[in-house]
C-alpha cells in the first residue's frame, strides 16, 4: 500500500479536492479515493501532485506510514 | 462494449452502490425471466398464453427501468464513457469491470452454444422436443438479450467493487 499525505497538504492550502483535481487534471472523486489510500496513482500523477504542491515526491507519497505531523513538530522541538 | 447517457445538465447521477446492485441485478434478472415467459408459454388464443406475454413483457419492461436508472450514473459513466474524458483510476476500474464482463459473457456464450448444441441433436433425434430459437421474434429476444448483458455487466461489477466515494467536496 502507498500512503499519503495528500489530506494534509491539500488541508494547509484551503483546497477542496475539486481544486485540486482540476490542477492535477482528474475526477474531484479520484483525488478522495486517492487519500483514502483505495487507489496507488501512476508515476506521472504522483509526480503532477509533487510538482503542484512544489514538494519532492517521497514527501507526499511512502511505502510506509508518515509520522503524524505533531509527533514530528514535538521531536523537532525536543 | 458499453454506452453513457449524459444528461442535457451534463452532470453525473449518483447512485447508492446498493440501489445500483439492485438495477444491475433487476435488469440481468428480468430480462430473461421475461423473455423465457413469453417463449415457454402455451400456443396463442389461451388466457394462459395471454396472461404468459403479459407477465413476460412486464418483465421486460422492469429491466428496461431497471437500465434507465443507471444510464446516467457515475458507474455507468465509468464503463462507458469516451476513453479520453476519464481519468486513470477510472481507465483502471473500467479495464477491471470489462475483463470480469468478458470472462462471464464467454462462459454465458459457451454454455448457450453447449445447450443449442444438445438441444439440436436431440429434437433431430426425436428423443424430445427442447426448446431452440426459431424466427425472427425469438432471435430478436436473443439478441436484446445478450446486447443487454454486454451493457449491463461491466456496471454490475463496478455496483458490488467500487466502493462510495468519500463524503465532502461535491462537484
Amino acid at each position: 500500500m502507498v500512503h499519503n499525505r495528500l489530506p494534509v497538504l491539500r488541508a494547509e492550502r484551503g483546497l477542496s479536492r475539486k481544486a485540486l483535481a482540476d490542477a492535477v487534471g482528474v475526477n474531484y472523486q479520484t483525488i478522495g479515493y486517492l487519500e483514502r489510500g483505495d487507489f496507488n496513482p501512476s508515476l506521472e500523477l504522483a509526480l503532477k501532485l509533487a510538482g503542484f504542491f512544489d514538494l519532492p515526491v517521497e514527501m507526499i507519497f511512502s511505502l510506509t506510514p508518515f509520522r503524524p505531523l505533531s509527533e514530528a513538530i514535538r521531536a523537532e522541538q525536543e | 462494449m458499453s454506452f453513457f447517457y449524459r444528461g442535457r445538465s451534463g452532470r453525473v447521477a449518483e447512485r447508492s452502490p446498493a440501489m445500483l446492485r439492485l438495477a444491475t441485478t433487476t435488469a440481468l434478472a428480468a430480462y430473461p425471466a421475461g423473455a423465457l415467459l413469453m417463449v415457454l408459454s402455451p400456443e396463442s388464443g389461451s388466457p394462459a398464453a395471454v396472461w404468459g406475454d403479459i407477465a413476460g413483457l412486464a418483465l421486460i419492461v422492469i429491466a428496461l427501468l431497471a437500465v434507465a436508472t443507471f444510464a446516467a450514473s457515475r458507474q455507468q459513466r465509468i464503463a462507458g464513457e469516451e476513453q479520453n474524458k476519464l481519468d486513470e483510476f477510472e481507465l483502471a476500474l473500467r479495464l477491471r469491470a470489462r475483463g470480469f464482463a468478458y470472462n462471464v459473457f464467454t462462459a454465458l456464450v459457451l454454455i448457450g452454444v453447449v445447450y443449442l448444441s444438445i438441444a439440436s441433436d436431440v429434437n433431430a433425434s426425436g428423443r424430445a422436443d427442447l426448446w431452440v430459437p426459431q424466427g425472427y421474434d425469438h432471435w430478436n429476444g436473443v439478441f436484446w438479450g445478450i446486447l443487454l448483458y454486454a451493457f449491463v455487466l461491466p456496471t454490475a461489477w463496478l455496483s458490488w467493487t467500487l466502493p462510495a466515494p468519500p463524503p465532502g467536496d461535491e462537484a
